[in-house]
């Protein structure tokens, strides 16, 4: 009866020990989760970067945003007409999920291509000018 | 009695000498697992390092510039053979995706044979010196994983 006793005893401590390893690798799990954050958080900064930097029509795509937030023409087009085509021709060169908003400093949307529901988002690329500030923004979709 | 404590000491061995493989298991595989994400990391990291190398990335006057100046690619895909130390198993590539169509391999370290490709892309300001126009371009790097 005492080594019965004995056996449940032990048989206790491994399973305790069992619970206590599945935790703890739970835990490092997610470590691997927020370093995946941070390089997407990186790559969509430099995707921003790269986008308001590029030449279009003898000008940027930074007058582009601009124009299309100010409802002025860009190359003889509506603004966010001309930004629209351009950007989407971008990502789908890209072959990858990429969504876009631009936004005036009151929070208005100047023009948003949204295409997925969950992602990790750039940081605000202020475009400023005499009649405000507007911020560019990259999301790279992600599954959750 | 002497036969409960015989079998209790033999299953405490037996649960102990488990206990110490299973752990030194655990620890070998998490040793490899951690060298690997390492090494994993080191490629991720690959796409945001070298638009940063001064062998490709603009400069004006000894000031750099957040873009790749596409005449030192150029320059430098005919020489990347000796960053084979540096780079491994990898193909380095650059492809236009907003002007005219331009590609690059930047680097080939492709091997004969390999087990597991990984590829992992950004995109990259491109500035054409000739032009002096500023282009996307989509840097993708491509790890050969499992080569002898």
């Amino acid at each position: 009866m005492k080594g019965q006793t004995d056996l449940f005893g032990l048989l206790l401590i491994v399973l305790v020990l069992l619970f206590t390893g599945v935790i703890i690798i739970g835990i490092l799990a997610r470590g691997g989760e927020r370093e995946d954050s941070t390089f997407l958080s990186t790559k969509a900064n430099a995707m921003v970067s790269s986008l308001v930097k590029a030449s279009s029509c003898e000008r940027r795509l930074e007058d582009a945003m601009i124009s299309c937030c100010e409802n002025d023409l860009f190359c003889y087009q509506n603004g966010c007409a001309y930004l629209q085509d351009a950007l989407l021709g971008v990502f789908e060169e890209s072959g990858e999920e990429i969504g876009f908003s631009l936004t005036r400093d009151d929070g208005s949307e100047c023009l948003a291509i949204s295409r997925c529901s969950f992602g990790v988002s750039s940081s605000g690329f202020l475009l400023k000018t005499e009649s405000g500030t507007y911020t560019a923004k990259v999301t790279l979709c992600t599954q959750e | 009695m002497l036969q409960q404590t015989t079998f209790i000491t033999m299953f405490v061995v037996i649960l102990l000498v488990l206990g110490l493989v299973l752990f030194f298991k655990f620890t070998s595989a998490s040793i490899d697992q951690e060298a690997y994400e390492y090494e994993f990391s080191q490629f991720q990291q690959l796409v945001h390092i070298f638009p940063s190398m001064p062998e490709v990335q603009c400069s004006k006057l000894g000031v750099t510039e957040d873009c790749m100046d596409v005449g030192k690619l150029k320059a430098f895909s005919e020489i990347s053979r000796d960053y084979t130390t540096t780079f491994g198993a990898k193909t380095i590539t650059i492809k236009e995706v907003y002007l005219s169509p331009f590609e690059l391999t930047v680097y080939d370290g492709k091997p004969l044979e390999w087990e597991e490709e990984r590829i992992v892309s950004t995109l990259v300001s491109l500035y054409y010196p000739e032009q002096k126009i500023y282009g996307i371009g989509k840097l993708e790097v491509r790890w050969y994983e499992g080569t002898n």
